[in-house]
């Protein structure tokens, strides 16, 4: 299997099943028919990808999800919850199907989930027809009169069907038409001539030599067998006549009414009766069918082995789609989900071409510095200008790798579902700001961090029930998600209306873990920063929830790798807010750049709280090692950045030179720089990529004379100072 | 010169597979992901003077299903371009109304490539 094609085909396959799980959540309870048909859809194209790639397990267990959907949306059944469930349980069965194929291992769906499918479409299966709903013989059985053309009498037909000889070359294939006739009816004979088949020399594979007649007792009117041979009409010779009912000695009927044989559908369609060709004889084995045709639905002769993609499941017609303005006028909330289009790129050209613009505006800012000597109006217009377009061209393709966080958030909604019922509270999840975008790398990274936010929220945030109606609020408890843009940063918050988080046990919690000293009097909000620290955990007891060992510092480690910050507030009875802050883009960086020796190194600006020059009695050393710096009467660490990377200079006493205040995840600590530059934005380029991985350096960036500087990784330099 | 038929799918899986099989036989390919999209970026390309040279659609497609789009291309100058509907729909029903909205052929999808080939090769060659 080519694998560009399963590439796709995962891809799409995770777009499908966010589609149909997200889909299937809104649907419960509701009967939003445009949804139901999306959701079906979502089912429909899994099925037919499923069978591109040959992934035939997936592909049976999306046919009866599809048939499930469709009797929805035919109304034939609701989306109720225990419905709902059980397509949510076989969508999670997709997901593990799916990843098991691609690992190269066939997995055939879970028995439980296939037979619960199975047996809530077989009562639909006996009670409606089986073949052709939209057939007037089916829906509504006339009684047999003359002249309506329609019964549900079997009838006796004659069928001969010679078709071009080249038919093979357009897609058309003789069997599947034969397959078709005996879906309609029961093929009492079928003789296959091959008279025309020459000599083996001159035999050639894609022609046809061989026709047919084929003898097909049916109560489907004339006009049904026409169909089967829509799309070769023109390209053969068929015969279609309705037989006398005396011709076949079978059709016992007491009211034989002999009609004249119809005749149609070949452009050749010509009457006459084949004498040259035996009349049927009844030889056959077959028994008689049908002695005693009853006018319900059931008479409709069952197709003796229907294909398996052919049965009710089968969409019949799908309804024109409503046009989205009407719907919009209509005023109802759209729960439609939506389809932008979209073409698929490569994150790596994204990337490339991120990179190849943020040279480009580099390459612009050193025009425009060597311009500046050269007293040039026309030159500086045409520089100015140049500068103008290349920043624009920079917003722009940094807005391409921006996406809506809207995948990320729906997903969340089927986690508090799950939520809910694993701990026996009453969960609403309201989101809000799904449109906003960030860059694809942030979303995807933000994922895992922003379901351990909820985790906690439902887990520790909410109370129960019982615990909620004592304190007056609604059985329900509601976690917020909220998405925002603010001052070039993206504000994403988790809020719960909780029991709040009181910031006294917080901070009796951090003395008792030794984290913070007994006489210390932190403000709340510092309290609350404490929840952060490693080793931190406010839980009564390790609930499956939100315990596992992973605690709010890994989720605040996860976040400050993208160079964002979280915070919490909250008010006890009320609850409480994480509030995460994000940069848009991961490809730039707001740097302060900074000198030691010849080199320029840019500190990512986020992580520094302040820089100062200590006085000489404010540099503290236990030994030549290990120094402090004392700042307003804490002592924090000095890192030597000459010293850690090798860089000569002269200035190496700070109280000569300057110190940078950093703030890292688990502890400020000074780094000792000869000067200050200034501020910068940079485009980060991968050292990995360029050249290869170097602890504590996160990337590099070029400045506006042209020189490289390197941007510190402050994760790696903490690691690498106090390890 | 070579062809460019225009696909129009809502599954990227299709599309890709359609894409490989002809490109393979050195057919251009371009795509829409529905109905709509179809029509509006075929009569753009039409404005454009690059006409392809046949349309494959699937039925069951968001915002515009298969059959009104061949119901509303017939309604356009590009009315004369041979279609080929590529879905899973086998009823009759189903066939009899894409073939009176004006579709050229049927086929069935999981699709054997030489098989869509062949399809391929008879429409575009009897417009060439």
């Amino acid at each position: 299997m080519d694998d560009k094609l399963i590439q796709i085909f995962t891809e799409e396959s995770q777009e499908i099943i966010e589609t149909l799980e997200q889909g299937l959540l809104n649907l419960e309870g509701g009967e939003d028919l445009e949804l139901i048909n999306a959701v079906f859809r979502a089912a429909h194209t899994m099925k037919g990808n499923a069978g591109i790639v040959g992934f035939d397990d997936v592909v049976a267990l999306t046919h009866n999800m599809e048939g499930i959907l469709h009797e929805m949306r035919k109304e034939r059944m609701k989306p109720d919850a225990e419905v709902v469930g059980l397509l949510l349980s076989a969508v999670d069965a997709l997901k593990v199907m799916v990843d098991s194929q691609l690992a190269g291992q066939t997995m055939q769906a879970p028995e439980e989930i296939m037979s619960a499918l199975e047996r809530l479409l077989e009562p639909e299966a006996e009670t409606t027809p089986v073949k052709e709903p939209a057939s007037p013989a089916a829906a509504a059985p006339v009684p047999d009169s003359p002249g309506t053309g329609f019964s549900d009498e079997p009838k006796q037909y004659k069928i001969s069907m010679r078709l071009d000889k080249d038919i093979l070359t357009t897609g058309n294939d003789p069997l599947l038409l034969l397959l078709e006739l005996g879906e309609i009816g029961k093929v009492n004979r079928t003789i296959c001539h091959a008279d025309d088949l020459p000599a083996y020399s001159e035999l050639t594979v894609d022609r046809l030599y061989l026709w047919w007649e084929i003898y097909l007792e049916t109560a489907e009117d004339i006009s049904v067998l026409d169909n089967v041979f829509i799309f070769v009409a023109d390209e053969g010779d068929i015969k279609i006549e309705e037989l006398p009912q005396g011709a076949e000695a079978s059709a016992a009927q007491p009211e034989a009414r002999p009609k004249p044989a119809s005749q149609k559908a070949g452009p050749t369609a010509a009457p006459e009766p084949k004498p040259a060709h035996q009349p049927a004889p009844p030889a056959t084995p077959q028994p008689p069918a049908n002695p005693q045709p009853e006018p319900a639905p059931a008479s409709a002769p069952a197709p003796p082995q229907p294909p398996p993609a052919n049965n009710t499941q089968t969409a019949p017609v799908q309804k024109p789609a409503i046009k989205p303005a009407a719907q919009a006028e209509s005023g109802q909330p759209r729960k439609t989900i939506p389809t932008s289009s979209t073409i698929r790129v490569d994150t790596e050209k994204l990337d490339k071409l991120v990179n190849l613009v943020g040279e480009l505006v580099i390459g612009v800012a050193r025009i425009n510095q060597l311009s500046e000597g050269q007293a040039s109006d026309e030159l500086d217009n045409a520089v100015e200008s140049l500068d103008h377009i290349s920043r624009d061209l920079q917003e722009q393709v940094m807005r391409v790798r921006m996406i809506p966080v809207e995948g990320t958030f729906n997903r969340f909604q089927r986690v508090v579902r799950d939520l809910a019922s694993e701990l026996g509270k009453k969960i609403k999840l309201q989101m809000s700001g799904i449109e906003t975008e960030l860059d694809k790398n942030v979303i995807e990274q933000i994922t895992d961090p922003l379901k351990h936010l909820i985790r906690n929220s439902a887990d520790h945030g909410l109370e129960t029930p019982e615990e909620r109606s004592l304190a007056g609020k609604p059985e329900t408890g509601t976690i917020w998600l909220k998405a925002y843009q603010q001052e070039g940063k993206i504000i994403i918050e988790v809020e719960d209306d909780g029991r709040g988080i009181d910031h006294n046990k917080v901070l009796a919690k951090a003395v008792e873990r030794g984290l913070v000293e007994p006489d210390a009097q932190p403000s709340p909000q510092q309290a609350y920063s404490y929840m952060f620290q490693p080793g931190f955990s406010t839980a009564q007891k390790v609930t499956e929830v939100s315990g596992r060992g992973v605690g709010l510092d890994v989720v605040r480690q996860n976040i400050e790798q993208l160079r964002g910050s979280v915070e919490v507030t909250s008010e006890p009875g009320a609850g409480s807010t994480f509030h995460i802050k994000l940069p848009l883009t991961l490809a730039i960086i707001d740097g302060m750049t900074v000198r030691i020796g010849d080199e320029v190194l840019t500190l990512p600006l986020l992580s520094i709280v302040e820089s100062i020059r200590p006085k000489v009695s404010e540099i503290k050393s236990t030994d030549s090692t290990d120094e402090m710096i004392e700042v307003r009467g804490e002592y924090l660490p000095l890192v030597r950045l000459h010293k850690l990377f090798g860089f000569p200079t002269e200035r190496t006493d700070p109280s000569k030179a300057l110190v940078v205040i950093i703030e890292s995840v688990s502890k400020k600590f000074c780094v000792l720089v000869d000067d200050i530059l200034g501020e910068q934005q940079a485009v980060i380029k991968s050292l990995e990529q360029n050249y290869q991985e170097v602890e504590g350096i996160a990337g590099a960036t070029i400045l506006g004379d042209g020189r490289v500087s390197l941007i510190l990784d402050i994760h790696g330099l903490e690691k690498m100072a106090f390890a | 010169m070579s062809k460019t038929i225009f696909c129009i799918d809502d599954s990227a899986t299709l599309r890709m597979s359609v894409e490989m099989t002809l490109k393979g036989a050195g057919y251009q390919v371009a795509q829409a992901t529905n109905g709509r999209e179809g029509l509006d970026s075929l009569l753009t390309l039409a404005g454009q003077g690059k006409t392809p040279d046949m349309i494959i659609v699937d039925i069951n497609m968001p915002v515009m299903d298969g059959i009104t789009f061949i119901q509303e291309i017939k309604k356009t100058q590009l009315k004369y371009l041979p279609i080929l509907v590529l879905t899973t729909e086998r009823e009759d029903s189903m066939k009899l109304k894409g073939k009176k909205a004006g579709a050229s052929g049927w086929l069935l999808k999981p699709f054997k490539p030489d098989t869509l080939l062949a399809v391929v090769r008879k429409f575009t060659r009897s417009l060439a």
